[in-house]
């Protein structure tokens, strides 16, 4: 019983949307003598079909806000909170993927904020740049600050399938005039204001970025890691777990900081960076000497 | 109250956020005010019923009550609702006011009585007046909004109530009269009234804001966020490995007997202002400061909680192992420049080196508790062994400024906490006596430590002689 929901929400949202689309012509135009009505009510069809789309599914979708909450849940079909995330999971992926009306919906600002209050978007307010093909779910989970701008194909991951057959959801706070680039990939995590996730990076669950940070394209930040105000993470740069990174820091491109560094001044990553480069040097001066040697061996 | 007052100053960003919480405050009472006339309304549909009836025989109650139940309660209720539950935007609330208030005030209005007094029943006007002017004064009353939103509210109202009704009154100049004196004397009292509550609360609010700034050094930027996110449940109950770090001042009280205020008060300011420097700087959080002593934890309030992610337990693990060992270094790296900051501190004020610093240093499970009575006073607080156990390693300072020097800084500390030490030399110090051995922790045989000498003061003392 339970198993055929998503069959009728999917039948509700479908069919109601189209019945409501096709009631003018149904009601006003078939009838009609005048060409005019027959036209208005043909072409009022496709507003009365979008807008349709969004109410139902955004309707549904409420009964299932409760589901959405913050916590590690089984992933069962029949677990109080999951199953009330694939209700509401199935009215989202319906608007999401349905791109001509998502993209409709995302261009025409009443209806973006009608959409996402509807879907049960909490955030104070819907001016934000968001693209059809950036993945978002979970709108209460989700507080997006004015005028940032999530790019196209970035991820903004709320919910993370675990490997132990759990799920983790938790909240993704982006401040004002942050920007997610293009392929970035972020957790649940705190994001500041004026910071930017360049192109390409990953950022871990629970990561917390400060005020005006920056993290250049395709670095990778682990879990739990906190950055403070205007740090620069150098672009492929990887920083691990729990790292704790202090204020007005930058952070070399390509760096390797280990799981739980504690980086509080300048000076704290390029001791870092120096002792990786010693490493290297020092491999390397070992591979050329036994090459070397090698060599002479042969000769 | 507030006149004679200090004015507040107050940053850009702090005036808009007070602008916002004020604001958000007009939006919260004309979503209640809403609630009010929509159930006013309802009522009273009932109360003039006799009275219209009196003008139109013809009138039945629910004529006089269901149209008010469609054009006034229910479109109040539901502003109300968009109000509270689904608007986010503060500015729409407001104009939603504003603006639709008269609206709704007027559509009441023409549910019969307006009607009435077209037909040309003008004295009916005499029995609707005073509550004209109640509910137009109760929504600035109540309200209370900025001078702009009030100017906008009028203006509404002028539009949509009072020229359509001086039309309707415009053959009897007595009623013109009636109502052009009681509206000026009810709005002015209005505007008198809203304008000094609303300045009111803008003081109150600008108050908040100070105050919020002025706890701000005291409480930490974690307490802060905490408190202002109102995610302070999340840092209760806690748990995490972390670094406590006891310190306390030797000789303390000799000191404060032997030396006045003059020199006492001046000389513990800048040893405060050392102490935070050094380590609120480099990661500490300080949780108590009581008179000479200091209690530190490093690793624990800037710690992210990922204990619900079985998944990725090991990797954590090893990442808070190696946090430990980062702060232990920091904590290895600036104990020696603190100490010599505090030697100088002693040559600064011309003091002997009857003060050292004795400090005790361990690692364990802190727990993040919230604890006290929600009537009176709630602190955030820590709670753990290692805490105990830090702070008696402090107080055995003292054995060791009688057994190995007098004035000697002492930095004491487990050997659990010294095999994060990689780089530095320690000495071990046996507790092989009772007399000898750590209050409250007899089991602990051994312990590690590190003392540096005052050469500052007594250089400069034996050059002065």
């Amino acid at each position: 019983m339970r198993n055929s929901l998503p069959v009728l929400i999917v039948w509700l949202l479908w069919i109601g949307s189209a019945s409501i689309a096709a009631t003018p012509y149904f009601f006003l135009g078939q009838d009609s003598t005048s060409n005019i009505i027959k036209f208005v009510s043909l072409i009022s069809a496709l507003p009365l079909f979008v807008l349709s789309f969004v109410l139902i599914a955004g309707s549904i979708s409420t009964i299932a806000h409760r589901g959405i909450v913050r916590g590690v849940f089984p992933r069962k079909a029949f677990h109080p909170v999951y199953f009330l995330r694939r209700i509401y999971g199935g009215c989202w992926t319906q608007l999401f993927y349905f791109k001509p009306i998502y993209s409709i919906v995302l261009f025409v600002p009443i209806l973006k904020t009608l959409a996402f209050r509807l879907f049960g978007y909490k955030g104070a307010s819907t001016n934000f740049t968001v693209y059809p093909d950036t993945w978002i779910r979970d709108l209460p989970m989700l507080d997006i600050g004015e005028n940032s701008y999530l790019s196209n194909r970035a991820t903004i991951g709320t919910n993370l399938c675990l490997s132990d057959g759990n799920i983790l959801v938790d909240t993704v706070t982006i401040g004002k005039n942050s920007l997610i680039g293009h392929l970035a990939i972020i957790g649940p995590s705190l994001i500041g204001e004026n910071t930017e996730v360049g192109v390409g990076a990953a950022m871990g669950i629970r990561v917390r970025l400060g005020n005006r940070v920056r993290i250049s394209p395709r670095a990778g930040i682990g879990h739990g890691t906190k950055i403070n105000d205007d740090t620069v993470i150098g672009q492929m740069s990887h920083i691990g777990t729990k790292v704790i990174i202090g204020k007005n820091i930058e952070v070399p491109a390509g760096a390797n900081i280990p799981n739980g560094a504690v980086l509080l001044s300048q000076e704290d990553v390029n001791k870092y960076f120096s002792s990786e480069t010693d490493l290297l040097n020092q491999i390397r001066d070992k591979m050329s000497s036994a090459l070397l040697n090698d060599l002479q061996d042969v000769s | 109250m507030f006149h004679n007052e200090e004015k507040i100053q107050l940053t850009e960003s702090q005036k808009t956020e007070s602008e916002a919480v004020l604001l958000e405050g007009v939006a919260e009472r004309a979503s209640i005010f809403f609630i009010l006339f929509g159930l006013g309304s309802l009522a009273y549909g009932f109360q003039t019923f006799d009275i219209l009836k009196s003008f139109n025989s013809n009138l039945v109650l629910t004529d006089n009550v269901l149209p008010r139940v469609f054009f006034s309660t229910i479109p109040c209720f539901a502003i109300a609702l968009l109000q509270r539950k689904y608007l986010k935007s503060t500015n729409v609330k407001i104009y939603l006011w504003a603006i639709g208030f008269p609206i709704v005030y007027t559509a009441t209005c023409l549910i019969n009585v307006w009607p009435t007094i077209y037909t040309g029943k003008l004295d009916a006007y005499l029995y609707f007046h005073a509550a004209n002017m109640f509910c137009i004064t109760l929504s600035f009353l109540l309200v209370a909004p900025s001078i702009r939103l009030f100017v906008l509210h009028l203006c509404a109202f002028s539009v949509t109530f009072f020229a359509p009704l001086f039309f309707l009154l415009n053959k009897n100049g007595n009623l013109i009269s009636l109502l052009i004196n009681d509206s000026l004397s009810s709005l002015a009292i209005s505007f008198v009234c809203s304008y000094f509550l609303f300045n009111l609360r803008k003081k109150i609010q600008h108050y908040d804001i100070k105050f919020k700034d002025t706890i701000k050094p005291f409480l930490g930027k974690n307490l802060i966020n905490a408190i202002t996110s109102e995610t302070l449940e999340h840092l209760s109950n806690f748990k995490t490995k972390g670094i406590i770090l006891s310190l306390d001042l030797r000789g303390f009280t000799n000191f404060i007997k032997s030396y006045d205020n003059s020199v006492t008060s001046p000389f513990m300011k800048e040893y405060h202002n050392l102490v935070s420097r050094t380590f609120i700087t480099n990661g500490g959080y300080l949780h108590k400061s009581n008179g000479d002593g200091h209690i530190f934890s490093f690793a624990v309030m800037d710690d992210i909680n990922l204990d619900d992610i079985n998944v990725l337990q090991s990797e954590v693990k090893s990442a808070e192992e190696r946090k430990i060992k980062s702060y232990m270094e920091i904590i290895d790296r600036l104990f020696p420049v603190f100490v010599n900051d505090f030697y100088l501190l002693l040559d600064k004020f011309d003091l002997p080196p009857i003060l050292k610093i004795g400090a005790g240093l361990d690692i364990g499970i802190v727990k993040l508790i919230i604890q006290g009575d929600i009537k009176t006073k709630m602190e955030l607080d820590i709670e753990g062994e290692v805490i105990i156990r830090s702070t008696r390693l402090e107080a055995y300072s003292k054995v060791l400024n009688k057994v190995i020097s007098e004035t000697a800084s002492f930095l004491i500390l487990t050997n659990t906490a010294h095999d994060y030490f990689t780089e530095s030399k320690f000495t071990t110090w046996e507790t092989k006596s009772t007399d000898l051995s750590i209050r409250d922790f007899p089991d602990i045989k051994s312990v590690f430590f590190k003392a540096w000498l005052n050469e500052i003061t007594t250089k400069t003392k034996s050059n002065a002689a």
